[in-house]
């Protein structure tokens, strides 16, 4: 017999995405070999997570602040928003530090497979915030795959309307990245998106 | 253990771990595939853009004893990219996905699935109506899942049904004495669309198309046999 708490946590780690049985009991007994505090601070951690970070109430991004820094910063151009799916692509965007205009975080991309439509992703905040805020330019930064495309063709739909410039994130080859093992379709976005040189 | 290739389209992709995928695939000959794609969304080398859905790749798979097939490299054969052009193609392709991922079987050497789904992602990127084609679709799977939704004759007493008086009782056409109550009449119009649609070949589907009348009609009958012939609501299914 598993004694209930170590039963109750493997439960609780299993529920963390990409974390199954095996792991679970890993992590568990990582846990209980390790010392008091660092345990403690672990608890700490996840409780402080949930009580003190929230979305930016502008951009969507997490934070500690009702506005979040980059929104509340004098150094950004906040008539340019670059529109992406998740924090992980901002914070991407973000150490490649190319980007000094402002966010907006969709919260996902339309993918009617999984039951997400359009309705469920943040474009009628992003429309409010066109309207309010003297934007200029918005740059469409979702993910350079089959959902991430169609979910710039319905914020595209969605932004003609206004009197803003869409802008789409330029797409092709990697860094990196061998023009030799690129493939057609690849290679074929890379020569759409071609800029002047 | 020695690895194959074969043709496959991507039928799901779940991330996993930092930089994997867990890909279902439908084969041509083995039905449906899980696989792990390792460093998938990491690597671009040996996936390049290729590991994604409407697209056709030859998939190098190799098999593990105690688990899940290993992705190992993806080569594209065509992307039907002109999909994600178009929103209403983009939803339809979408469905067409999930219900090809619903209605396959592992270890199934019958290549109707996925001669299908191809026929219907070429339609689509050829310009096809999305509507019909999803319709067309739609009735030739819960044909292909044993349930043919018109044959002509009812299938409570075998008789010839008469003008009018057609049917739809669960997944098959009955004559009025037959039926239960309650139960919805379709016209003679929306049962020849049906015969035609399930007979016509999968080179030939956007040829068909199928009034927003007749659609009318066809369009809760279809889902429900769908829905009764998967066993399961498909997420995309209240678009259309
Ligand atoms: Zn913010
Ligand atoms: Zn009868």
């Amino acid at each position: 017999m598993i004694a209930g708490p170590i039963r109750q946590l493997i439960k609780e780690f299993q529920r963390l995405p990409g974390v199954g049985e095996k792991t679970a009991f890993r992590l568990v007994m990582h846990v209980l070999e390790s010392p008091q505090p660092q345990a403690q601070a672990l608890a700490d951690a996840l409780v402080e997570i949930k009580q003190r970070i929230r979305p930016c109430s502008r951009c969507f991004q997490m934070t500690e602040e009702e506005v979040c820094a980059i929104c509340a910063s004098p150094k950004r151009d906040s008539s340019v928003i670059c529109v992406v799916e998740d924090q992980a692509s901002l914070m991407a965007i973000e150490r490649a530090r190319q980007f000094y205009g402002i966010y907006h975080v969709l919260g996902g991309r339309v993918s009617p497979m999984e039951g997400v439509g359009p309705g469920d992703l943040r474009i009628a905040e992003l429309l409010k915030r066109i309207e309010g805020e003297g934007v200029k330019e918005v740059v469409v930064a979702t993910n350079p795959n089959v959902e991430g495309e169609a979910t710039a063709l319905y914020l595209k739909r969605a932004l003609e309307p206004y009197d803003v410039e869409i802008t789409r994130i330029a797409r092709g080859i990697p860094m990196g990245g061998d023009l030799e093992y690129s493939d057609a379709l690849t290679l074929g976005r890379a020569f759409e998106g071609r800029m002047k040189y | 253990m020695r690895t194959s290739t074969t043709k496959a389209f991507v039928l799901r992709m779940i991330p996993y771990r930092d930089a994997d995928m867990v890909c279902t695939l439908l084969t041509r000959t083995e039905g449906k595939i899980s696989a792990m794609a390792r460093g998938a969304r990491r690597s671009k080398r040996r996936f390049g853009g290729a590991l994604d859905y409407f697209c056709l790749v030859e998939a190098e798979l190799r098999p593990s004893k105690s688990g899940m097939a290993s992705l190992t490299s993806v080569n594209l054969i065509s992307s039907y990219s002109r999909i994600t052009e178009d929103v209403e193609r983009f939803t339809a392709a979408s469905h067409i996905v999930e219900v090809s991922r619903l209605a396959s079987k592992e270890g199934d050497p019958s290549p109707q699935p996925f001669d299908l789904l191809q026929a219907s992602l070429e339609a689509l990127q050829g310009g096809g109506d999305p509507k019909s084609l999803v319709r067309i679709f739609q009735i030739k799977t819960v044909a292909h899942l044993g349930y043919a939704l018109a044959g002509g004759h009812c299938t409570g007493c075998g008789g010839p049904i008469g003008d009018g008086e057609t049917h739809l009782s669960d997944l098959s056409l009955v004559c009025s004495s037959c039926a239960p109550r309650m139960s919805k009449t379709i016209t003679q119009g929306a049962v020849k669309t049906l015969e035609a649609a399930q007979r016509i070949p999968y080179s030939r589907m956007s040829t068909l198309s199928i009034t927003p009348t007749l659609d009318q009609q066809l369009g809760p009958l279809v889902q429900n046999a769908l829905t009764r012939a998967l066993g399961a609501t498909p997420n995309s299914l209240d678009i259309f």
